[in-house]
Order: structure tokens, then C-alpha cells, then sequence
């Protein structure tokens, strides 16, 4: 395998507030790696440092061995790397295979309407809502926008996709299809930088984990070693007995 | 016998020409921790809106210790100490934490006790308290969230009406603030839950509901809820 991504150093302060802080991670083409840590780590923060969203004080971002460094999200899309958001957001105005189109249309390869209506159907056939294609996107339920979610940034054609809390919100059934769709983004050719509390989740999809914790890396490896890292458990899994503690006496 | 603090009696709802809830019957007792649980649509968050008046019944009765308050608006529903911690918990961006708070505790009923409740808020988060004048759009999702409970409580809730408490927190924060649900029901708090993490919602109540095509196929208390076939397939992965 090639690193696909490397992350090298990278820094971002916003005023007094250290966000993220020299933190390195390679990613390897055709990996799934998992980003895990506390509310406030800086996750998020580091998306949108490797997507150009937010111009980096430090450090620098190479993807297919290309510097990428501060380079604006139209042009790092273009590249092949495409996300989703955390907090869902839909062209609410528009049905749900126009809502792909743009993606389709702003993607890695720039496609005219027609074509671009043919990757929106392909796309949402991928990920399970071609049935609502026509619909309007208001009307999806979360679990139908987080879809969407996928969808349009899939649609953009990416070597590299950027999920961010893609199953938050999801009941344990969507959650286990939600999987399955990632997975098979990953047997498509596409490598997956995803960020997720639900541990079951990351532990079954990611080859390797990077924790995050105060806007520093805090532990990585493979998800069966991180999981016992004491530091993790303490910043971040919790109390392994807290279902005794939550049934307990008073 | 007892009818449980709130009592919900076929109550049928919906937005616009859709309807969401069929027919719904519920009993929250006193003092107690009631769950919710079900797919997403199953009409979890249209229950506690309905409950709360902020969606407008379409047929059925809701009854707060045997008074009807089916009509009532949600501020008179509010002044009887029915309090919902909204999903997404709306708060005021650009209102300081300690403003925040104020905002909740100013019905006629609270604001007399408003220095004590905002007292037994920062004893119960004293994050919060470390960071009372700082605007709520900086704090991070778990203070956020337990922002949102706290205003909440400065309400002096009788019942407590909880719409997603961990959505979106790492696991050592959820466990967190179950754990301060579990105080909270110490102090005699009635409380209802609506919870995507089934595991811990389990844990922690004594009777649940689980809602599907907006209605109740299944209900008991959470320790059988918690032992059903149906139930740990669908909803704990097991």
C-alpha cells in the first residue's frame, strides 16, 4: 500500500485557543481509518484542515503525493477528496437526485447536467435511496439525510471520502446497513477517513485508529490495541462497569 | 390506583396532512425514569412536542395528575413543570452560559427560587459554572448539552422531558450525563427519555416504550424490555 494522504505537523490556533496541534497521520490508498476522541478535540477542526476549509498555521498536507497544503475546497474536491458533514445539510429546496447533481456537477470532474444526473442515480442506487430520488430532500429522515450526505460527496467521485459522524443519530439497524455502505465505498476503491463515537462501529470498519484528545494525538493503531490503551479509556471510552453504575441502588 | 403524574390516552398527531401518531397511550409514573426507544420516525420526538403542546394534538387526551391539559398552551404547560430538553438543544448562541440558564428559570414559577436554582445547576455541573460567562455558541457538544439540561432544570421541573441526551458525545461524556440523570431521579424527579443509545436508556429506566410506525408494539419494564429477543436484535445489536 502508498500513503494516499499524509498529514504532517499540522496546527491550527483560533485566538487563544489551541484547536489542533502538531498532529501527523499517513493514510494508506484502500485503508479505513478511523478518528475518534472527546467533544471538542478537534476532529472536526482537522477536516477541515485537509479539505482547505480552514488555513493551517502549521504543517503541511500532501494527498497522492501532492502538496496540498491551504489549497481552497473547490480545488481540493477537484483533486479527489470530498466529505460529508456532521451536521446534515441538504439543498432543502430540492429533490433528492438534484441534491446529488451538484455534487456531481462540483466534483473531481466538473460534468454537465446530463451526465451528472447519470452518476446522481448510480450513486443513490449505491447507497440505497434510489427509491427516493424524486422526492423532496426535506422530507428524508436523518437516516435518509445522512445518506444524502454520502451520497453527494460520493457523486463528487472521490480517491478520498471524509465522513464525519455519518451515523450519529442512526438507530442500531441503520446503523448496521450504514456499515455495510461504507464497507462497500472502501471495496469500490475509495479510501475512507471517517470520524465516529460509536466504537462497535469503528471497531468493525477501520483498520487503523487515530485518537484525538485536546487537539493532540493521543494514541494510534489498530482499533483491538488502541482500545486497551489506558489513556484512551481514560479520555475518551469511559466506564467499562457504567451500565452496573446506571441500574445500582441509588 | 395510581394513574402515574402524566397519562397520555389515545392521543393521535401529526405536521401538516401527515399523521405520525396513531393512537398512543402511556402512563409516566412519579419519580420515575420512562424511555423511549424506536426507529428513527417511529414519532419519539413528535410524543414529547405533543406533550408539550409545541405540536398541537389532533384527538386523544393528555392528563397531568388527573387534570386534562390536553388544550393547554406549552407555556401554561410549562408553569405545571412539564420541561423539554429540546434535540439539538437550542440554545441561545450568543447569550453568555449564565444567561442561558436565567432564560429557563423565568416563569413565575421558578424566578422566585432563581438564585438557588442556578446554586443547585452549578453544583450539579460545575463545568458550567467555570464557564458562566463565556457565550454558549464556544462551549463544546457535551457542555452544550449539559447547558441544555441545565436550563431545563431551572425551570424546577415535575416532569422532565429529556429528547436526545447523547447524540453526538463521546462515550465517557454520555456515560456522564446518565449519570447525572441518575442524581437527578435521586431527587425525586420525574423524567422521560428519548434515546438512540438503547443500552444505557435500558440501564437507567424503569419502564419502556418502544415506538414503531407511531405507535407501541412493545412496552415493560426496561430490565424485560431490555431481555426481549425482538428487542436486542433491533435495537442493541446483539
Amino acid at each position: 500500500m502508498t500513503a494516499l494522504l499524509e498529514v504532517n505537523g499540522v496546527t491550527k490556533r483560533f485566538g487563544g485557543l489551541l484547536a489542533v496541534s502538531d498532529v501527523s497521520f499517513t493514510l494508506q490508498e484502500g485503508e479505513i481509518l478511523g478518528l475518534i476522541g472527546p467533544n471538542g478535540a478537534g476532529k472536526t477542526t482537522l477536516f477541515n484542515m485537509v479539505n482547505g476549509v480552514y488555513k493551517l498555521d502549521k504543517g503541511t498536507v500532501t494527498f497522492g503525493g501532492q502538496d496540498i497544503t491551504n489549497r481552497p475546497p473547490n480545488e481540493v474536491v477537484h483533486l479527489g477528496i470530498a466529505r460529508t458533514h456532521q451536521i446534515v445539510k441538504p439543498l432543502y429546496g430540492m429533490t433528492v437526485v438534484e441534491n446529488v447533481i451538484v455534487g456531481a456537477c462540483f466534483g473531481r470532474e466538473h460534468l454537465q447536467l446530463k451526465p451528472a444526473r447519470k452518476v446522481a442515480l448510480e450513486v443513490l442506487e449505491r447507497v440505497g435511496l434510489a427509491d427516493r430520488a424524486d422526492t423532496s430532500a426535506r422530507s428524508l429522515t436523518i437516516a435518509g439525510k445522512k445518506r444524502l450526505e454520502v451520497a453527494r460527496a460520493l457523486a463528487a467521485r472521490p480517491k478520498l471520502l471524509l465522513l464525519d459522524e455519518v451515523l450519529a443519530g442512526l438507530n442500531p439497524t441503520e446503523v448496521a446497513q450504514m456499515i455495510e455502505t461504507v464497507r462497500a465505498i472502501r471495496d469500490s476503491g475509495i479510501s475512507v477517513l471517517m470520524i465516529e463515537h460509536l466504537m462497535q462501529a469503528i471497531m468493525s470498519l477501520s483498520h487503523r485508529i487515530v485518537v484525538l484528545n485536546l487537539g493532540a494525538k493521543l494514541a494510534e493503531g489498530p482499533p483491538e490495541e488502541v482500545v486497551k490503551n489506558p489513556d484512551v479509556v481514560e479520555a475518551y471510552l469511559g466506564f467499562p462497569d457504567i451500565v452496573d453504575k446506571l441500574r445500582g441502588a441509588q | 390506583m395510581n394513574d402515574g403524574v402524566l397519562r397520555l390516552e389515545e392521543v393521535e398527531s401529526g405536521y401538516g396532512e401527515v399523521q405520525v401518531l396513531w393512537g398512543i397511550s402511556l402512563q409516566v409514573h412519579a419519580g420515575k425514569v420512562t424511555t423511549i426507544i424506536g426507529a428513527n420516525g417511529a414519532g419519539k420526538t413528535t410524543t414529547l412536542r405533543t406533550i408539550m403542546g409545541s405540536v398541537t394534538p389532533w384527538g386523544g387526551r393528555i392528563l397531568m395528575n388527573g387534570e386534562d391539559i390536553t388544550k393547554l398552551s406549552p407555556h401554561a404547560k410549562a408553569g405545571r413543570g412539564l420541561v423539554l430538553v429540546p434535540e439539538g438543544r437550542q440554545l441561545f448562541p450568543d447569550m453568555s452560559v449564565e444567561e442561558n440558564l436565567e432564560m429557563g428559570g423565568y416563569s413565575s414559577r421558578a424566578r422566585q427560587h432563581l438564585k438557588e436554582n442556578l446554586g443547585r445547576v452549578f453544583a450539579l455541573f460545575p463545568r458550567l459554572k467555570e464557564r458562566r460567562t463565556q457565550k454558549s455558541v464556544t462551549l463544546s457538544g457535551g457542555e452544550q448539552q449539559m447547558l441544555a439540561m441545565g436550563r431545563g432544570l431551572m425551570q424546577q421541573p415535575v416532569v422532565l422531558m429529556i429528547d436526545e441526551l447523547s447524540l453526538g458525545l463521546a462515550p465517557v461524556l454520555a456515560q456522564q450525563l446518565f449519570l447525572t440523570l441518575k442524581t437527578l431521579k435521586g431527587q425525586g424527579i420525574t423524567i422521560i427519555l428519548v434515546e438512540q443509545n438503547v443500552h444505557l436508556a435500558l440501564a437507567i429506566s424503569d419502564y419502556t416504550y418502544v415506538f414503531a410506525e407511531g405507535r407501541i408494539p412493545i412496552e415493560g419494564e426496561s430490565q424485560q424490555v431490555a431481555n426481549m429477543d425482538e428487542v436486542r436484535k433491533a435495537y442493541l445489536g446483539l
